[in-house]
C-alpha cells in the first residue's frame, strides 16, 4: 500500500514490517533473535556522516525511502533472460537461486549432502531440520549483530532467506557453489523493493569449499539490497569465497560479511563490485586462533555517479596469523570510492604478519578516492605493512602504446585492464576466472568508452 | 620520404630544436650524432609525436603528408616507428598480447587480414629466435623485469614485426654489451631495404660499425651543424665534438 506507507517515516515502516514477520515456523531462538533485532531497530537511527564509520558515505537519500519487501512472483521473460546471463556455472556446479530474497527452486540445482557430510541448501529449509537448527544457533546472527548499525538491525529483523553451507570435518566439496541473487520485481507497483538475505557458511575441521555469489538486478530496478554473510572456519578449514556485485545503476547495496577463522584455517575472499549507485561493504575477519590466514582482495569498477565504500576490519586475536588486504579501484566520471582498512592486533597476537595495499586509478579529474589505513597494534613482535597509491594513467605508457599504432581508446583500455587484472590472479577455478575477466572487460568498456 | 624543415621544438617552454632541417630518402640510413643535450632524442620523439614536445615552428613531411597533423598512433600506423631509448614497463599488459594487438592495428590499416593467436605465435617465434631472445619474455608484462639489453631487443622485435617505412632508433646501443649490440645491429640490418629509411640517433660511433650509415649529421644546440658520409662518424670518434662546436658559432 504505497499511499499508506508514504505517510509514515521509513523507520516506522520497517518496524511495522518487522512486526508483520509471521515466521511461526522459525525455531524459538531465531524468533527471539528477530524480536531483539526489531527492538534494536527502534533505538537506532540511520547512520550519519558525523559517525566516523560513515564519514564519507551519506545514506540520506535512501533513508527517506520506504523500501518494501517483495513477495514471490513468477518471472517475466526479461527477468529470466537477465538471470540466464549470470549463469556461467557449468553443469557440475551447485546453483542456488534467490529471486527478490526468496529461494527459487525451479532455477536451482544442487547436491543433497548426506547428513554425515553436512548441509547445503536454503537457510529456511535448513532451519526446519532440528539438528541443523541446533548447529546453527551458536553462529547465525552472532558475527553480525543488530546493534552495529541500523542496516544490520534491518537485515536481522527482515531477512527473507539465504543459503546455508555446512561441511562436516575433512569433507571437501568438490563442486563449487554458485549463489545467484536476482533482485527484480519487474513491477511498477513496487518501485522500491527491499532485498534482504542472510547466509551462513560453516566449515568444520579440515573441510574445504568454494562459494561464488552473484548479486544482480534488472537494469530498470531501483531497490535496496541488504545482505549479511557469516562465515565460521574451524581448524584447518579452507574457503575460497568470491562475491560479484553487478546490480543495476539505480539500486543501492549494503552488505556485511563477517568471518571467524579457527586454527590454521584459510579464508580467501575476493569482491568484484561494479554495480549499484551506492555500495557499502562491511568486511570483518577475525583471526580467532593461531596460524590463521586471510586473503582479502577487492576490485571496484565505478563510473557515472557511483559511490562505493569498502569498510574492513582485520582483527588479529591470536599469534602467528597472517592477513593480506589487496584492493584496487578504477574510477571514471564523477565516481567516488572510499577504502577504510583497519588492522587490529591484540596484545596476544604475537608474530602477526599483516599486509595492506590499495591502489586506485582515476580516469577522470572529477573522480575521487578517500583511502584510510588504520593500524592498531598492541603486540610488539609483529610485522604490519600498508601502502596506498592513487594515480592516473601514465602518459609515457600511453605514448608507448600509441607509438605502436594502438588508438587512444584501445591503449587506455589496455592500460586500465593491465592495472586491474592482477586482483584476479589467484583465482584457481578457470570458469570463475573467465567469468570475472568477462565482467572486468565489459565494465572497462563502459569506463573507458569515448574518453 | 622524410622532409624536416626548419623545425623548432620546445619542452616546457625551453627551445631544444632551433630550426633543424633534414632530408631522408627511402633506402637510406642516416645517423644523427651530437653531444649530450644537442637535441638528438628530441628530434626522434618529436617525429614520433611525443606529447611533451611542442612543435613551435617548421614542418615535417612524411611520405607526402603533413606528419604534424597526425596523432602518434596515426603516425605509427602510417609506418613511423620509434625504438625508445628508455622503453617503459607496462605492468599487467602481456607482451605477446600487446605485440599482437599492435601488429593487427597496423595490418588493419594496411588492408591486411588480422592474425589470430596461433598465426601470431608462429610469426613471432621465428623473430624471437633471430634476436636470440628468451621466449618467456613474451609471457611477461611488457618490459617488466626485462634487463636493459632485453628491453632494447624487445624494441627491435617490435620493429621487425611492424615493418615500418621509417624507423627511428633512439640510442639503441646504450646499455648493450658487444654481443647484444651485434644481435641488435643484425636485426636492424635485416630490415634495410630500398623502400625503408632508417634514422639512427647515437652518441657514440660504436654502433655505426655495425649499422653502417649512408649519411652522418652532427647536431649541436638544436641544429645540424655538419653533414657528411660515414667517415664523419670516425672523425667525431677520434676528435670529439669540440671541433664542430666553434664552427657553429662562427657560421651563425
Amino acid at each position: 500500500m504505497p499511499s499508506a506507507s508514504s505517510l509514515i517515516s521509513p523507520k516506522e515502516h520497517y518496524l511495522a514490517r518487522a512486526q508483520q514477520q509471521t515466521d511461526t515456523d522459525l525455531p524459538p531462538w531465531l524468533h527471539n533473535q528477530r524480536k531483539t533485532a526489531a527492538l534494536q531497530l527502534r533505538s537506532l537511527d540511520f547512520p550519519s556522516p558525523r559517525e566516523e564509520a560513515w564519514k564519507y558515505t551519506n545514506v540520506a537519500t535512501l533513508s527517506k525511502i520506504c523500501y518494501e519487501l517483495p513477495s514471490v512472483a513468477p518471472l517475466t521473460q526479461e527477468q529470466t533472460a537477465t538471470f540466464r546471463a549470470a549463469c556461467f556455472d557449468p553443469q557440475s556446479w551447485n546453483r542456488l537461486v534467490f529471486i527478490n530474497g526468496h529461494f527459487a527452486p525451479e532455477f536451482s540445482r544442487f547436491e543433497t549432502l548426506p547428513a554425515a557430510d553436512g548441509f547445503l541448501g536454503p537457510l529456511k529449509q535448513a532451519l526446519q531440520n532440528a539438528d541443523e537448527s541446533r548447529r546453527m544457533e551458536p553462529y547465525l546472527g552472532q558475527g553480525i549483530t543488530p546493534d552495529e548499525h541500523l542496516f544490520a538491525a534491518l537485515g536481522s529483523a527482515l531477512w527473507q532467506d539465504g543459503f546455508y553451507l555446512r561441511l562436516a570435518p575433512d569433507k571437501v566439496l568438490k563442486n563449487p557453489v554458485h549463489v545467484i541473487h536476482l533482485g527484480s520485481t519487474g513491477s511498477p507497483v513496487l518501485p522500491h523493493p527491499l532485498w534482504v538475505s542472510r547466509h551462513l557458511i560453516r566449515l568444520e575441521r579440515g573441510s574445504k569449499a568454494t562459494v561464488f555469489e552473484t548479486y544482480l538486478s534488472l537494469p530498470s530496478e531501483s531497490g535496496l539490497t541488504l545482505a549479511c554473510s557469516e562465515v565460521q572456519l574451524d581448524a584447518g578449514a579452507n574457503l575460497e569465497h568470491v562475491k560479484l556485485q553487478i546490480e543495476a545503476p539505480q539500486t543501492d547495496h549494503i552488505s556485511s560479511a563477517s568471518a571467524c577463522l579457527g586454527r590454521d584455517s584459510q579464508y580467501q575472499l575476493l569482491t568484484l563490485s561494479a554495480g549499484s549507485h551506492l555500495a557499502r561493504q562491511n568486511l570483518r575477519v577475525r583471526l580467532d586462533a593461531e596460524g590463521a590466514n586471510a586473503q582479502i582482495r577487492g576490485l571496484d569498477l565505478l563510473h557515472g555517479q557511483q559511490h562505493a565504500d569498502n569498510h574492513l576490519l582485520i582483527d588479529h586475536a591470536k599469534p602467528n596469523g597472517s592477513s593480506q588486504q589487496f584492493f584496487k579501484g578504477v574510477l571514471a566520471d564523477s565516481a567516488h570510492l572510499v577504502f577504510t582498512g583497519r588492522i587490529h592486533v591484540h596484545p596476544d597476537a604475537q608474530k602477526t604478519n599483516a599486509y595492506q595495499l590499495n591502489k586506485h586509478l582515476l580516469l577522470s579529474e572529477k573522480a575521487g578516492v578517500d583511502s584510510r589505513p588504520q593500524l592498531e597494534i598492541f603486540a610488539d613482535d609483529v610485522r604490519c605493512t600498508h601502502g596506498a597509491a592513487i594515480g592516473q594513467l601514465d602518459d609515457e605508457m600511453l605514448f608507448y602504446l600509441k607509438s605502436r599504432g594502438l588508438p587512444e581508446n584501445i591503449a587506455r583500455k589496455m592500460l586500465t585492464l593491465g592495472f586491474a587484472h592482477d586482483v584476479l590472479e589467484n583465482i584457481n577455478d578457470a570458469n570463475m576466472k573467465a567469468r570475472l575477466e568477462t565482467v572486468l572487460s565489459d565494465q572497462l568498456q563502459k569506463l573507458t568508452h569515448d574518453r | 620520404m622524410l622532409e624536416v624543415k626548419d623545425l623548432r621544438v620546445s619542452i616546457e617552454d625551453k627551445e631544444i630544436l632551433k630550426g633543424l632541417s633534414l632530408s631522408v630518402r627511402a633506402g637510406e640510413v642516416h645517423a644523427i650524432m651530437g653531444p649530450n643535450g644537442s637535441g638528438k632524442s628530441t628530434l626522434a620523439r618529436a617525429i614520433a609525436g611525443h606529447p611533451s614536445y611542442t612543435v613551435t615552428g617548421g614542418s615535417i613531411r612524411y611520405d607526402g603528408q603533413d606528419l604534424l597533423a597526425l596523432a602518434p598512433d596515426e603516425r605509427a600506423r602510417a609506418g613511423v616507428f620509434l625504438a625508445f631509448q628508455y622503453p617503459v614497463d607496462i605492468p599487467g599488459v602481456g607482451n605477446s598480447y600487446f605485440l599482437r594487438a599492435a601488429l593487427n592495428e597496423v595490418r588493419k590499416h594496411r588492408g591486411q587480414r588480422e592474425l589470430d593467436a596461433m598465426e601470431f605465435l608462429d610469426l613471432i617465434k621465428g623473430k624471437i629466435k633471430e634476436l636470440d631472445m628468451d621466449p618467456e619474455l613474451l609471457k611477461r608484462p611488457v618490459n617488466e623485469g626485462f634487463s636493459g639489453g632485453e628491453k632494447k631487443r624487445n624494441e627491435i622485435l617490435q620493429m621487425t614485426l611492424l615493418e615500418p617505412k621509417l624507423a627511428l632508433l633512439d640510442e639503441t646501443d646504450s646499455g648493450l654489451d658487444i654481443d647484444a649490440l651485434r644481435i641488435v645491429a643484425d636485426g636492424v640490418n635485416r630490415l634495410r631495404n630500398p623502400q625503408r629509411a632508417i634514422v639512427v640517433v647515437t652518441h657514440y660511433q660504436r654502433l655505426l660499425n655495425y649499422i653502417v650509415p649512408d649519411y652522418v649529421h652532427v647536431l649541436v644546440e638544436g641544429r645540424v651543424v655538419k653533414s657528411g658520409g660515414k667517415e664523419l662518424a670516425l672523425q667525431l670518434e677520434a676528435q670529439g665534438y669540440d671541433w664542430v662546436k666553434p664552427q657553429t658559432v662562427a657560421a651563425h
